[in-house]
């Protein structure tokens, strides 16, 4: 106990003496979001109006040789149609960036809660307590990191990959996301091609739920190639395989995507992409993978295409200039090309100054031999 | 002799082009500031603003009541606030409400005239001041 006193004291001491160095910044952002759904919604109950307050903080210093030190939390209040209230620290990260070490290298270091993501975004992009660490040497990228799902609150969590976690979901005495524990390691090569990425990355997950029985190990392996094609063209690929180890199957995805920015074509954007998930594939987290209908990342084939453009960019003030209106269309089929339905989305998002955004987005789905569905959604942001 | 990063000649010359000739020898020394002092601070903000001062003593003493709450060596948010005051950058809705170095700092993060990984807190070398002031200008510039 002693020694614990103390080593705070030396801790308090050494952050005390750094006084000069420091530097604090907090926040209070608002955020509200309320929707519109018509046709039969899958969901028996969803979320249509959703108000969540934000207290983050900041708390930043330097050290010897440019090393440099950052604690920072996030807050939140939640409140939905679906449950009263829900308050949890969805950040609280200390992180430290040494520069020159190892050899020339800048390694990151980051503890405590945090978002873990996967090279794809869609198998992992979840809240964990963890640890992350990051060797970079420009031409080559190290990291590996690992975390535990099990200590956030399941209303905010979206890791349902087994029955059990299903149930549990469903169970209002379950207060708890699914314990589950992950490993991730990524290395990015260096570049044989200029401005051409190629990575691979290893993601190992154990289930922790006790008893015996239904539970789910896995383990997730990635190849991705990204990088710039031509003038002003990007292209994105990548292959996934997922292996369940407790009932020894394993699926595939494969996703390619080409991207074009052209700031001078009035801020466009535009994208083309096909994601393809066989029978047995699952995720970690679960993504989002439209705006009306979302389905799981199995046994799908999506096209779609996605255009943006900011009509004031580099006119006017920066209200107009940050007035950006987007277009999306998308098409599903079955892993077997059986036609699903097909989705089209619209956008305009408004953001006049540092402190105010809001967006309203509509999207129709059109299932094959179904009824449409329709959303209709208005999200407004205050940052104080 | 001193390496100077590409973007920091731009904004160098950028600014300079605005200068006369007898203040080059002052901008190295600017350049060559670790931790830019508020002289020198105000030395920039005023050749810019085309009232070129003889000195960075001058400078000061003009735009003493400027920096009356800043100390000798102003972070990026002061930096930041003297110089949306001075060259009447757009404002936010909480900066206009309540100004000060944290919502400037906020307002010129988000128009893109501060781009490096700094914090509201952190000192200001000589070579970023002339970085975040081109941009300021070119800003200014675009909206004229």
């Amino acid at each position: 106990m002693n020694r614990r006193i103390s080593c705070l004291a030396a801790l308090l001491l050494a952050l005390l003496a750094a006084g000069p160095l420091f530097a604090f910044d907090y926040g209070l952002s608002l955020d509200n979001s309320s929707t519109l759904e018509w046709g039969d919604s899958p969901e028996t109950d969803p979320e249509l109006q959703r108000d969540k307050v934000s207290l983050w903080g900041e708390q930043f210093w330097s050290g010897a040789g440019g090393a440099r030190y950052r604690l920072l939390f996030n807050l939140y209040y939640l409140y939905t149609n679906k449950m009263a209230f829900l308050a949890e620290p969805d950040l609280l990260e200390f992180e430290m960036s040494w520069p020159d070490t190892a050899g020339g290298g800048v390694l990151d270091l980051a503890l405590g809660r945090f978002r873990f993501f996967d090279l794809t975004g869609i198998v992992l992009d979840h809240g964990a307590d963890g640890a992350f660490a990051e060797l970079d040497y420009s031409v080559f990228r190290f990291s590996v990191g690992a975390g535990y799902t099990g200590l956030h609150l399941k209303p905010e969590s979206d890791i349902n990959m087994s029955a059990a976690d299903w149930m549990d979901d469903a169970d209002d005495g379950v207060h708890f996301a699914p314990r589950r524990l992950f490993e991730i390691l990524t290395v990015r090569f260096p570049e044989i091609i200029p401005r051409q990425k190629l990575s691979v990355e290893a993601l190992a997950q154990q289930d922790r739920r006790s008893g015996s029985g239904g539970t789910l190990d896995s383990f997730h392996t990635t190849l991705r190639w990204d990088g710039a094609a031509w003038n002003g063209f990007y292209h994105d690929l990548s292959v996934t395989g997922a292996f369940n180890l407790s009932e020894n199957f394993q699926g595939l995805m494969a996703r390619g995507a080409l991207r074009w920015f052209d700031e001078d074509f009035y801020g466009s954007r535009a994208a083309a992409e096909f994601l393809y998930a066989g029978e047995d594939f699952f995720t970690l987290s679960t993504p989002t993978l439209g705006l009306v209908n979302n389905p799981a990342p199995a046994d799908l084939l999506r096209l779609s295409l996605d255009y943006s453009i900011r009509p004031w960019n580099r006119r006017f003030s920066p209200a107009l200039r940050n007035l950006a209106f987007s277009a999306a269309g998308r098409l599903y089929f079955t892993s077997r090309r059986a036609f699903l339905g097909q989705e089209l989305e619209g956008g305009l998002i408004f953001r006049p100054s540092a402190d105010f955004g809001a967006s309203l987005t509509a999207g129709l789905w059109a299932p094959e031999g179904g009824d449409y569905r329709g959303l209709v959604r208005l999200d407004f942001s205050i940052g104080l | 002799m001193k390496k100077i990063p590409l973007m920091a000649a731009a904004a160098c010359l950028f600014v300079s082009s605005l200068l006369s000739a007898q203040s080059g020898g002052i901008i190295d020394e600017i350049l060559a500031e670790n931790e830019i002092s508020a002289e020198s601070a105000a030395y920039l903000i005023l050749c810019v603003a085309g009232e070129e001062p003889a000195s960075r003593r001058e400078a000061m003493e003009r735009m003493r009541d400027r920096f009356a709450r800043i100390g000798e060596k102003p972070t990026v948010g002061e930096y930041a606030f003297v110089l949306q005051n001075e060259l009447g950058l757009p404002r936010g809705f909480f900066s206009t409400l309540f100004p000060g170095p944290r919502y400037s700092f906020r307002d010129l993060k988000f128009l893109g005239i501060i781009q490096e990984r700094v914090h509201p807190g952190d000192r200001l070398s000589g070579e970023r001041a002339l970085r975040i002031l081109g941009r300021a200008l070119e800003e200014k510039e675009d909206r004229s």
